[in-house]
């Protein structure tokens, strides 16, 4: 059995049930390792070395964004140090990265951080004086990060739903100008339709090859 | 190429409406400024509407109008929901009954 096929047909995870892995979880963050681990020119070690420190790069990532994040809320370095000493004397409470590195949340919410830091820094600049067209391509890295941090867990939709009353809630008492609620709202739309379409790359394939087979029957 | 939306990971959420609701929100509040409607955001723009007998607008004013528009929507998509429910479909069917008895 070839490792596309492993993952298309699989008959052992839910036995006696022939599942597709792609569909039922969210495991496209493994297949891009995997991918990366096949096609590196230079080796890159056991797979699951690979695995954990692909996953501690990403959340010491999201902790330099979190930073970030912190300085720019505080308008000083002083916020992020303050971060990352309240981060570290909580570590064990604010995320399980430590002692269980294989949950999908740890692929995601550095993700939703890193999201969370560049939605500041577009939020903190005037919008109103601009075409919405004119910002489109700043709104990319978002996209990004938002699509990334939904394909990755399977409740990062209840994050992002979380963070759509938020800004529910700013656009209803006017710190959110018409214009920027467009914008996220549409960031938001095109990331959830992405996302969801990364997630059914198999039912959209397998479209074609129903109807094929619905016809010859 | 048929994608079936509502079998997605992410059918049990609340995410799309909310992304619908605030962008339906902001468009239609975008068209009124547009066609003078609103009380506008700048202090020209609030006194040529102060001329054309459009009070300025107030935040408490926007809230409450923001409010009722985001309500209205949710309103709409709830009823809709319950209309489309097929009868003896998978959900609620009881609460499809109940509006079409209190319609």
């Amino acid at each position: 059995m070839t490792a596309p096929q492993g993952l298309l047909e699989n008959n052992s995870t839910e036995a006696p049930d022939t599942i597709n892995i792609l569909h039922r979880f969210n495991v496209l963050q493994e297949i891009a390792l995997g991918l990366l681990r096949r096609a590196s020119p230079i080796p890159l070690g056991s797979p699951i070395s690979l695995y954990v420190n692909a996953v501690f790069w990403l959340f010491g990532v999201s902790m330099a964004s979190a930073f970030l994040l912190a300085t720019q809320a505080a308008g000083s370095l002083w916020g992020g140090f303050t971060f990352l000493a309240l981060y570290h004397a909580n570590w064990f409470e604010m995320n399980r990265v430590w002692t269980a590195p294989v949950l999908r949340e740890n692929w995601s919410i550095p993700f939703f951080t890193i999201q969370l830091q560049l939605l500041s820094a577009r939020l903190a600049q005037p919008v109103n004086r601009r075409a919405l067209f004119e910002t489109l391509p700043e709104m990319l890295p978002v996209v990004v990060a938002t699509v990334a941090c939904l394909v990755t867990w399977q409740f990062a939709h209840w994050l992002m739903a979380s963070q759509l009353i938020a800004f529910h809630i700013l656009y209803g008492m006017g710190y959110l100008s018409p214009k920027a609620a467009l914008q996220l709202a549409g960031m938001h739309g095109v990331s959830f339709h992405i996302g969801a379409f990364l997630t059914q790359i198999r039912a959209h394939l397998n479209a074609s090859s129903c109807h094929s087979n619905a016809n010859s029957t | 190429m048929a994608l079936n939306w509502g079998s997605t990971l992410f059918q049990e959420s609340p995410y799309l409406p909310l992304t619908a609701f605030l962008g339906l929100s902001a468009l239609l509040e975008m068209l009124l400024a547009k066609m003078g409607m609103t009380g506008g955001e700048t202090p020209q723009e609030r006194k040529e509407a102060l001329e054309r007998g459009i009070l300025p607008e107030r935040p408490a004013m926007r809230a409450v109008y923001r409010a009722t528009v985001l309500i209205g929507l949710g309103g709409s998509l709830h009823l809709v929901r319950r209309w489309s429910t097929p009868p003896g479909g998978e959900a609620d069917t009881a609460h499809t009954a109940q509006y079409v008895h209190i319609w």
